[in-house]
């Protein structure tokens, strides 16, 4: 399923959990989503960077197995984009269903 | 040999400041490796797990113009900033100087000095057109790419008629016939310039991630401002063409004043998103 729109969404929900790297973001929107949201995992790392560049992420490197890997953790300007998100596809998901509970009535 | 996972890394950082570049792979290096360890141990055959992991990271060329789109675009949008603001002072300038040295060949030639500055525009134009490639549509670039064949067609013409080889009564014939084109040619360049200028001014918004500044309400007045300079440039060449000239002149340097205090709000938006971004690293 194509999910160019709602990755940095999922980006986010997932740093809220805390600090993590990409390849652990990618493998979790995958296993959560039961391999439906299944998406090309080169195109995460521009969404993080762009991501990182509006300050909704900030990065971090810490020394895992002798290899630095490049962590996010979600700052306080994501935090508050999260919500917005969120809201926005709460709304956008009420109004797909309400069309398509009207579609399946008719 | 290079292995096609490296290959892949190479392409998808084609392009990117170095530095950039080598951050970006070792990146998705990690990634890879971490990756072909997993499906090892699932129980793929080494060669199956690179070519599952490898498959997994997709398309380089998607990945390579998500980066370029993250990584350089805030560098084209302060080129096009900085060489708009030479391009502008020089015109400013030029004005003075040709009436100050115009007469001495020696000293100042004008013909030359308004080549180079053509030269200027158009490198300009062609950083606005990039930028608007990668930000905006098909329509915006197509009008960028048609400002640009505009200025290339003055230029070319101004090389023709300032030619050695041309004899004076030759060129004031070839002038005589192209004066009205050559004005219409560098109204719709000039005032196509301001109205680009005026796109360019929101896309920074954009392009540094300043909306949470909510300077629109900033911003939206001077677009207007440098976009209606544009029509009413337009208007002033339309004068110039039937005869009042000094309204034309008028009308080229108030383009060009305006010209330059939209690239120094370019520049200032510039590094008003670089001061957020030192302050949000202390």
């Amino acid at each position: 399923m194509n999910l160019k729109g709602s990755l940095p969404l999922l980006i986010l929900h997932i740093l809220a959990d805390g600090p993590s790297h990409g390849y652990s973001i990618a493998k979790r929107i995958k296993s959560t989503s039961a391999g439906v949201l299944d998406f090309k995992e080169g195109t995460l790392y521009p969404t993080l960077h762009s991501l990182e560049k509006q300050q909704l992420i900030a990065a971090f490197t810490e020394v895992e197995n002798g290899r630095e890997r490049r962590y996010y953790q979600l700052t306080d300007g994501g935090r508050a984009a999260l919500d917005a998100e969120r809201a926005q596809w709460d709304e956008y998901r009420r109004a797909v269903d309400a069309v398509l509970k009207g579609a399946s009535i008719s | 040999m290079t292995s096609p996972f490296e290959h892949w890394l190479n392409q998808a950082a084609e392009g990117l400041p170095a530095e950039t570049a080598a951050a970006v792979q070792e990146e998705i290096r990690a990634h890879y490796e971490d990756s072909v360890r997993d499906h090892l141990l699932r129980g793929l055959a080494p060669d199956a797990a690179r070519a599952a992991a490898l498959a997994e990271l997709g398309d380089f060329e998607e990945t390579s113009s998500g980066f370029k789109q993250t990584h350089l675009r805030e560098g084209r949008y302060l080129k096009a900033a900085l060489v708009g603001m030479v391009y502008a002072a020089g015109y400013l300038l030029s004005i003075p100087l040709h009436q100050l040295l115009g007469g001495d060949v020696q000293a100042f030639n004008p013909a030359n000095f308004l080549f180079v500055l053509y030269i200027i525009h158009s490198y300009r134009i062609l950083f606005a057109d990039r930028f608007c490639t990668r930000r905006v549509d098909f329509y915006a670039t197509l009008i960028v790419r048609g400002i640009l064949v505009v200025c290339i067609t003055r230029m070319i013409g101004w090389t023709i008629f300032h030619h050695p080889t041309i004899t004076e009564s030759a060129s004031l014939n070839l002038w005589g016939m192209a004066s009205l084109a050559e004005r219409a040619l560098n109204m719709i360049s000039l005032s196509g310039l301001l109205l680009v200028s005026s796109g360019l001014i929101v896309l920074g918004e954009q392009a540094l991630h300043l909306h949470d500044l909510n300077l629109r309400p900033l911003l939206t007045p001077l677009c207007l401002v440098v976009a209606a300079c544009g029509i009413a440039l337009s208007v002033f060449g339309v004068a110039s063409t039937y005869g009042v000239s000094h309204i034309g002149l008028w009308g080229v340097q108030l383009s060009a004043l305006t010209g330059f205090a939209a690239c120094i709000l370019w520049i200032c938006l510039f590094f008003r998103a670089g001061y957020r971004k030192m302050a949000f690293a202390r």
